[in-house]
């Protein structure tokens, strides 16, 4: 892959819409700032049995946070404090890491480029840490229970996969 | 000396480095300037061969410390136009040189007295100010901007007020360039009884200075926008001034006598110097006036200004072809204004704007707010890119700048 930073799947990403926006009737939200640049990142999460059911973000930032927020949004289903916390770990592994084979988790790939840039690695690290905070707040606890749904069931955002992104090229 | 941009060129070793490696277009003075050989080599000098603390010691490298470090406070002086060096305070930086004002000057005010300041301050002219609120109850003040940035000096009567007991202001903005009316602002001080302070950050580069004949009492820069090193700057006060403003600081080299129950105070300027002083940064700053006084400052002027013409007019011809998707901050063109153009292309993030411009161009730019958050308030902004000039840039520099925004212009909007 070229180390172009604004390669087309990250456009792309950018560019999506689908969970962008204010989540009405979210069960927590939280909002993250970048002191650094001022960018800010709004989440709000419904959770289903403590796990993250659906998620939305408004992002004021740039394209890296807006890509990466899109991308997060396109794979946060079914995920948990816990298992959310150990994505965003080894994704900010896998940016840190000299290693270029290093492996990045869920398809991150596409932010390969952003490895050699350091001061870009808050970028994308940003939504994690708002989807993050929004979970800490409710100790990563269903606060708005739907009974009609049973615990552990997934009812948006299939898992992730390239062949449900025809973006990752 | 004649202006000779080769000539210039040649005299930074960074700009040698690079342009044996390809392509090299810093753009990013208004935040750190390139510093020339000659400062580099008289603070090896100084390392090397007189390193030594200065105003103590009787030794021969003591003294040789302090005949350099003396030596280095009348340079400061000559560029800045003052007869008396005794006027001239080296500090950390611009921002401790406001600190020490805030904490210093602040001492003898009282809840209700008045600080005016503007919109158009840098963080270090606001928050240090913010402080001393909290802790005076003094009352800040703002002089609004115009449209372009410029303070509007039309409610300048009504703002200061016999209430005010200092304006502080910048003498030209990081962001839009554009250079404050000193002496109309003097005026009004002057008939109120308030004193001047000039953030001369982004204006000290562009001296020489006359400071008695810009009508202030007190000016700060810093030492690395001005070629120098980082780590110092200056605080110049009138003597008068300085007499009257209590020390911010204190320890070792500002006193007077010192006895368990109090302390007399030396005086200026070793009575804002509390501590070993950043002697070799000093060395480096009185290095890099001479080297700038050196030169010729009409020809400097009218090279950075054609540069600042040439990147405008650029501009506008992008506009023409890209649905006017540049807007540009800060006095129009022909207006006067620093080498210095912050912009924003269409709903572009500052932080991708640099990004290409470095990766595909090799173009240093600074993207965010600048320090200057309120500001870009104003103009409805969260941040703006960014290109400042210094004097070894050319005509090269400006073509990448141009192309480059191109780019992003196809990139990015």
């Amino acid at each position: 892959m070229s180390n172009d930073i604004y390669h087309d799947p990250i456009i792309a990403w950018s560019k999506r819409k689908e969970h962008m926006g204010t989540l009405e009737k979210a069960d927590c939200r939280a909002t993250e700032n970048n002191p650094l640049c001022g960018d800010r990142i709004s989440v709000g999460i419904k959770l289903q049995a403590y796990r993250i059911k659906e998620i939305t973000f408004h992002v004021r930032g740039c394209i890296l946070a807006k890509a990466s927020a899109a991308h997060l949004a396109f794979l946060a289903a079914g995920l948990d404090l816990d298992t959310l916390g150990q994505l965003r770990e080894t994704f900010a592994e896998a940016l840190k890491s000299k290693d270029e084979a290093s492996l990045f988790p869920e398809n991150h790939h596409i932010f390969n480029p952003v490895r050699s840039r350091k001061s870009r690695h808050s970028c994308v690290l940003l939504p994690y840490d708002a989807a993050l905070q929004a979970l800490r707040s409710v100790g990563g606890k269903q606060v708005h229970h739907d009974s009609t749904l049973s615990a552990g069931f997934i009812t948006s955002n299939a898992p992730f996969d390239d062949a449900h992104c025809p973006l990752l090229l | 000396m004649v202006f000779d941009i080769d000539q210039i060129t040649r005299q930074f070793a960074i700009v040698r480095h690079y342009e044996s490696k390809g392509r090299f277009h810093y753009l990013d003075n208004a935040a750190t300037a390139q510093i020339p050989d000659c400062v580099i080599s008289a603070m090896t000098e100084h390392d090397t061969r007189r390193r030594s603390n200065v105003r103590r010691g009787i030794h021969t490298l003591a003294q040789e410390a302090n005949d350099a470090f003396e030596t280095a406070r009348d340079r400061v002086a000559t560029y800045l136009g003052i007869q008396n060096s005794d006027e001239v305070i080296f500090t950390g930086g611009t921002t401790a040189g406001i600190n020490m004002m805030a904490l210093g000057f602040g001492q003898n005010l009282e809840s209700g007295d008045e600080i005016v300041l503007s919109q158009a301050e840098h963080h270090s002219n606001l928050v240090p100010w913010q402080m001393l609120k909290q802790l005076k109850g003094v009352t800040l003040r703002f002089l609004p901007v115009d449209g372009n940035g410029v303070l509007d000096l039309s409610r300048a009567e009504e703002i200061i007020t016999p209430a005010t007991k200092l304006v502080a202001v910048t003498h030209a903005s990081n962001v839009t360039g554009a250079i404050t009316d000193v002496a109309a602002i003097g005026k009004i001080a002057r008939e109120r009884g308030a004193k001047l302070l000039l953030d001369g950050a982004q204006m000290a580069p562009h001296g020489p200075l006359n400071l008695p004949g810009l009508g202030a009492d007190f000016y700060v820069f810093s030492g690395h926008k001005t070629y120098g090193p980082g780590g110092v700057g200056i605080l110049w006060g009138r003597m008068e001034s300085l007499e009257e403003m209590p020390p911010a600081f204190g320890g070792g080299e500002m006193v007077g006598h010192v006895t368990f129950e109090k302390t007399s105070y030396a005086a200026p300027p070793r009575k804002f110097e509390a501590g070993t002083p950043p002697i070799t940064q000093a060395v480096g700053l009185g290095a890099a006036l001479e080297w700038l006084g050196n030169h010729d400052p009409q020809g400097i002027r009218n090279h950075l200004n054609s540069l600042t013409e040439q990147i405008m007019a650029g501009m506008a011809q992008l506009n023409s072809r890209h649905d006017s998707r540049i807007r540009i901050l800060g006095p129009s063109r022909g207006e006067r204004r620093l080498p210095l153009i912050s912009f924003s292309i269409g709903g572009a993030h500052p932080h991708d704007i640099c990004q290409i411009m470095n990766d595909r161009h090799g173009v240093a730019l600074r993207g965010g707010h600048h320090c200057a958050e309120p500001l870009h308030a104003i103009f409805d902004l969260d941040g703006t890119t960014r290109a400042s000039l210094g004097m070894f840039n050319r005509q090269e520099d400006v073509d990448a700048l141009l192309n480059g925004i191109e780019d992003c212009l196809n990139i990015l909007t």
